[in-house]
């Protein structure tokens, strides 16, 4: 990290003496030239590090439980993901070929294979910034087209392991293993953008 | 009058817009093509003149809209739409042909759900390198979608991924504008028919996907490195697993980048290395202990070719006999594009190691794609893939840093980029498509391989092209395919006597349309015309297949 940028952070708290970690990045804004969530990301991580003591005792403005946080609108995506499984689940078990409305059956497991997995892993692997400005590591289009890809990636290792198994690949096996590993990602997921949502409370 | 400009910019634009819109539906209202007389240029000759018309429009919205995001967005798409959806859709059968043989051994896992354990007949198969296949067979099992439908549109989904995987490699060093002018300049290059159904085509997506990664690593400083380098590890596993020329491809891209970092921005290299070796490694341990054949031929004939009892493919390229105007068209459109392309990225070249050398610039993103471009160059001139498609494949892997060279070199002079941009769009055409007459997944070409592979006894022999459907039809089938010398490069003429000698000892015969239009291309004559088919059995006929047995 910058030391300069560290130093301005600690002479601030010591000048200014804030209250809460939200208050810090309001005044630092203007002496740092930097974007709020840039510089949230800095205190944060001092404040992991232990590295200013004043900061270990200032407080994040009120805490959501994660049930209430799951009924928020960031959570959203989270139940669309799991209702598109179960979805599919029923689509592929109900639908076959010879019927009028396979075309339902194609659309969403055409999403559930080339989509979902991956959009779950990246969202795990990379989790969403909860900021104003609603900034990510990685832009939409590029996080989209990396899921597709990494969908991919995942459905044919599952293929792989599933052909080493006494399962064998077929439509069950499939569909469970997808949907079990795709909701694993999505959970760890909001999770974690659970957990960012707690330290970026003062923005959310 | 800034204003007014603008609203006729506006109106112009719009105008053009849906002047071009209408020759898109004008085109795929008034043409239906099933398949296509050997006497055409492909499918080049049989569009319409509106679709030509709607081209030349295109070029004029690229230039009108460089200016504005949706404008872009539209061209963009229109591009896409012009090149690849429309004869996509005026095509009745599947194009191209090659995506039912990787698809075909898929089908074998929906029937047993197992692949392991089962032979591969050939490299071909992919059984060495599987996770297409898998893939292929998740994605049908779970949808049942009708097959012609997969492999008619997924090429679709695959190609409009590249233009944007390429988007937004470019925009890391370029602005959008040009970004999404780069884009359309790969699309427009993108000629050699690699998008077909299969794992050459997917795992290309990882390619460039391994590309972005990396690109946004050492020239995003923005952004956190953890993450992303977990993404860049499972999908350098997942390429290896897949499809051995684009993991191998990957590795140069990485040592491009090894290669600009140490070295031009001559910063600390150490983990990059560490990671660049740990992928060779993994590469040829993969390759080594699961496609052992595999590994072996190439040794063999890296051996042969350094001991001179082999020559290069690429060297006898020019002795290739041109047989029909077909094929001189499509042979001339395909090297305009890779001159004009080529050309271009040397001027680029020249000038960005003239900026590097003089310092005054920061050319770090120029010198990785100059870098890279030098690499792939080396494989072109020294390396061998399949046949004689190893200069082909490395161009398609050049293509990026081809494009982002090609168009940063004209940014500043946006009335020409957006003029060659038309051009290479022009010659896209026949580049692409000129060779239809024998690239189309007939039905009568499909119903007679089916009767074959229903009915024909275990390991027989044929006589014949265009057998890919056999193990599609029949996953399990056994069969050998003679080798009569009608198979490309052609270097000289088939001798049509020894042809026919070959043909009477064998034990059936294929002849199809399809064959035929592939023989007036590549030859321009018919080498069987010799054969007295008169006094064989014929065994089956559905008019455009024929089955004869001696």
């Amino acid at each position: 990290m910058n030391k300069k940028v560290e130093k301005i952070i600690i002479q601030t708290i010591d000048e200014e003496k804030p209250k809460t970690i939200h208050q810090l990045v309001e005044i630092l804004e203007p002496k740092l030239s930097m974007e709020k969530d840039e510089i949230m990301e800095i205190i944060l991580q001092l404040k992991r590090d232990g590295k200013v003591e004043y900061l270990n005792e200032m407080t994040l403005e009120e805490k959501q439980s994660f049930s209430s946080f799951l009924n928020t609108r960031a959570a959203r995506w989270y139940w669309i993901t799991l209702l598109l499984i179960a979805l599919t689940v029923v689509a592929v078990f109900t639908i076959n070929e010879q019927s009028i409305f396979v075309f339902i059956r194609i659309s969403l497991g055409f999403v559930f294979v080339v989509v979902i997995p991956g959009y779950s892993l990246i969202r795990a692997i990379l989790p969403k910034r909860f900021s104003k400005s609603g900034k990510t590591q990685i832009d939409q289009l590029t996080g989209f087209l990396l899921g597709i890809v990494l969908s991919i990636g995942i459905v044919s290792m599952v293929g792989l392991v599933l052909d080493y198994s006494d399962w064998g690949v077929n439509l069950n096996s499939l569909v469970f293993s997808l949907s079990i590993l795709t909701g694993a990602f999505a959970t760890i997921a909001i999770a974690q953008e659970y957990q960012r949502a707690n330290d970026f409370a003062s923005y959310s | 009058m800034g204003k007014l400009n603008l609203w006729s910019k506006t109106t112009v634009f719009n105008l053009i817009l849906a002047a071009n819109i209408f020759c898109l539906f004008y085109t795929v209202a008034t043409t239906s093509i099933w398949q296509i007389d050997p006497s055409e240029f492909g499918l080049a000759s049989l569009l319409p003149l509106p679709f030509y018309v709607g081209l030349f429009l295109l070029g004029c919205l690229w230039y009108i809209g460089l200016k504005k995001q949706f404008y872009l967005q539209a061209s963009f798409v229109l591009t896409i739409v012009y090149l690849f959806v429309v004869p996509t859709i005026v095509r009745g059968p599947v194009w191209i042909s090659n995506s039912y043989y990787p698809f075909g051994e898929s089908l074998i896992i929906n029937s047993t759900g197992h692949l392991r354990g089962l032979e591969s007949t050939t490299f071909i198969d992919y059984h060495y390198w599987p996770l297409f296949l898998y893939f292929s067979s998740a994605l049908t099992i779970i949808t049942d979608i009708p097959h012609e439908v997969l492999l008619k549109l997924f090429p679709l989904i695959s190609v409009s991924m590249y233009g944007l995987f390429t988007f937004l490699i470019l925009k890391i060093r370029l602005s959008t504008q040009y970004a999404a002018v780069g884009g359309a300049f790969f699309l427009s290059c993108l000629f050699i028919r690699q998008q077909y159904y299969g794992p050459q085509s997917i795992s290309y997506l990882f390619f460039l996907a391994i590309f972005l990664i990396a690109a946004i690593l050492f020239f995003d400083e923005k952004v956190k490195q953890r993450g992303l380098i977990g993404i860049l590890v499972i999908l350098f596993l997942i390429t290896t697993f897949m499809h051995p020329l684009s993991s191998f491809m990957s590795i140069i891209l990485l040592l491009a980048f090894f290669l600009t970092n140490r070295f031009v921005k001559k910063e600390s290299s150490i983990n990059l290395g560490i990671f660049l070796l740990i992928a060779a490694i993994a590469w040829l341990a993969y390759n080594n202990f699961v496609a052992e054949p595999f590994v072996n031929t190439a040794v063999e004939h890296f051996s042969e070719i350094i001991s001179g009892l082999r020559g290069l493919n690429l060297y006898g390229e020019s002795n290739r006999i041109v047989g029909s105007p077909a094929m001189r068209f499509n042979f001339m459109s395909s090297w305009a594009i890779v001159g004009l392309a080529g050309f271009i990225g040397l001027l680029s070249i020249i000038q960005n190691v003239r900026k590097f050398i003089t310092k005054r610039f920061n050319v770090n993103y120029e010198i990785l794609n100059v870098m890279l471009l030098i690499l792939l160059g080396l494989f072109a001139f020294l390396g061998e893939y399949g046949d004689s498609e190893g200069y082909q494949r490395a161009f398609m892997f050049g293509l990026v840093p081809l494009s982002f060279l090609c168009v940063s070199f004209l940014s500043r002079k946006p009335k020409v980029l957006i003029l060659i941009l038309a051009v290479l769009m022009f010659l896209n055409i026949p580049a692409q498509y000129g060779s239809d007459t024998f690239r189309l997944a007939t039905n009568s070409q499909l119903s007679g391989t089916k009767f074959i592979a229903d009915f024909a006894p275990d390991e027989v022999i044929l006589v014949g092209g265009f057998s890919i459907y056999l193990r599609y039809h029949n996953p399990f089938i056994n069969y050998t395919i003679l080798d009569v010398g009608l198979r490309p490069p052609f270097r000289e003429p088939p001798n049509a006597t020894a042809v026919a000698e070959a043909l009477i000892e064998e034990n059936y015969i294929m002849i199809s349309r399809i064959e035929d239009n592939y023989n007036m291309f590549y030859l321009g004559f018919d080498p069987y015309s010799e054969i007295p088919f008169k006094d064989f059995n014929r065994i089956y006929d559905n008019g455009d297949f024929i089955l004869y047995k001696p």
